[in-house]
């Protein structure tokens, strides 16, 4: 970089003198410093190339806007509020899925860890207790993994029962137990009065069990004819047809049948 | 002032206001008028800071574009032309930085600089001021050329580039300082050329 032999404390005198337009001034610096006149009058011609050196002022070139139109302020905050609320949605749902995943691999390998010293592969001869129907192996795993075996449930199915439950209700509680049930048509529905002043009351009981309430309590027989499998008929039908399947009557309902 | 300054002129700062708040409104037309306004202003800003007229046209182009997509930001605390320059500025440094990481990884051209002040002397840029200008960093030619062409005073310098005007003073005093020793280094290479 060339030097110039210009003391700092003329400097900018020097570019005052330089850049500005008045006559006076430019004399009066060359008056007081005639020894850097030379030098003003090169910057004075540096100065005035830059100035006449700008672009020429071109026609405007086309402008291609951008597809989009900006949003405005409050379009944008709206915009990220809704991708707040958006996020919050996802993750309030795959912590629900979670848990729910969560809990149902829970509740089979629980049932696992209080039969003892079973082991996931023969835990359906373990006895419990959970109202959950248990799952078979063709139930889809809610995971989509199909490699995976699906644990069985650990304990006997049971049947769940409300206080007001009717006849037709116990039958599906059966169903959803896991049972199969075959209805006779002639069976109609029937409160079975468990616990009518208090309907919200649920009651739990083995299958065994719960035949006996239902033929305590209905007018009808319940009969297994296979695993898992029952037949209801009306109870009039069963005192009427003699056959091989048909249990015998209840002694108290054949008392006044002739022998 | 330059004739072409004068031409110009400088829109009042209401003029401004109005068409940013029409434009905000979803009138685009308003958006024209500044477009036509200041695209002089800023292309010659862009070319002061860019030296190439292909590089300065992409540059002022990205320019508005910036200026379409945050329009809704500007607040009015300063000028729109104060705005709008900070944004032209930062944009053709950006560009000049990118262009110049381009150039560094493909191969060196002989004579690069020359050829950009010959590019430049075709147009209304003087060969000299060009090539001195080409030999200063890009934040000293952006402070020349607000400083000169645009006549922008130092608190409005300070603005755009966003320091004291105390510090816009320090910035120009040194941006004319090295470009008084480059035009000087042209001119004393001039004087050689022409005795031998």
């Amino acid at each position: 970089m060339k030097q110039n032999n210009v003391p700092e404390s003329v400097q900018e005198m020097l570019w005052v003198a330089a850049e500005s337009s008045d006559a006076a001034t430019v004399a009066e610096f060359e008056r007081r410093y005639p020894q850097y006149a030379a030098e003003l009058a090169r910057v004075r011609a540096m100065v005035e190339a830059m100035r006449r050196a700008r672009p020429a002022a071109r026609p405007a070139a086309q402008f291609y806007r951008p597809a989009a139109r900006p949003a405005s302020a409050p379009a944008r905050l709206a915009l990220v509020a809704g991708v707040v609320v958006g996020l919050a949605l996802v993750g309030y749902g795959a912590y629900r899925i979670t848990g729910f995943v969560t809990h149902r691999d829970g509740a089979g390998w629980n049932g696992t860890g209080t039969s003892g010293d079973q082991t996931p592969t023969d835990v359906t001869s373990g006895p419990g207790t959970s109202t959950t129907p248990p799952p078979t192996s063709s139930e889809p795993d809610p995971r989509g993994i199909a490699e995976r075996p699906v644990p069985q449930a650990p304990r006997d199915p049971v049947i769940t029962l409300r206080g007001d439950s009717t006849l037709f209700q116990a039958i599906s509680a059966f169903r959803s137990a896991g049972m199969t049930m075959h209805v006779d048509p002639a069976v109609e529905d029937a409160a079975l009065g468990l616990a009518p002043e208090n309907p919200d009351a649920i009651l739990t009981l083995p299958p065994e069990e719960a035949v006996l309430v239902l033929e305590r309590l209905a007018p009808v027989r319940v009969q297994e004819i296979g695993t898992k499998e029952y037949l209801v008929v009306p109870l009039e039908k069963v005192n009427n047809v003699e056959g091989p399947q048909t249990r015998p009557a209840e002694p108290s309902l054949n008392q006044g049948a002739p022998g | 002032m330059t004739f072409e300054a004068a031409q110009i002129g400088t829109p009042a700062l209401d003029d401004d206001a109005v068409l940013v708040r029409r434009f905000l409104a979803g009138d685009d037309s308003a958006f024209d008028s500044l477009y036509e306004r200041y695209y002089a202003k800023v292309y010659a800003l862009t070319r002061g800071i860019l030296g190439g007229n292909e590089d300065a046209l992409d540059a002022v182009q990205a320019t508005f574009v910036q200026v379409w997509k945050n329009l809704s930001r500007f607040q009015h605390r300063s000028r729109f032309s104060t705005w709008l320059y900070r944004i032209s500025v930062n944009t053709a440094i950006q560009h000049a930085r990118s262009v110049s990481r381009r150039r560094d990884t493909e191969p060196l051209e002989e004579g690069h600089i020359g050829a950009v002040a010959e590019e430049q002397s075709a147009g209304p840029l003087s060969e000299r001021v060009a090539a001195a200008l080409v030999r200063l960093r890009e934040e000293d030619r952006a402070v020349l050329s607000l400083y000169y062409w645009e006549e922008q005073s130092l608190e409005q310098i300070a603005e755009v580039l966003g320091c004291t005007a105390n510090a816009a003073k320090t910035r120009l005093y040194r941006a004319r300082e090295r470009f008084r020793a480059a035009w000087s280094e042209l001119e004393s290479q001039h004087e050689t050329e022409q005795r031998s």
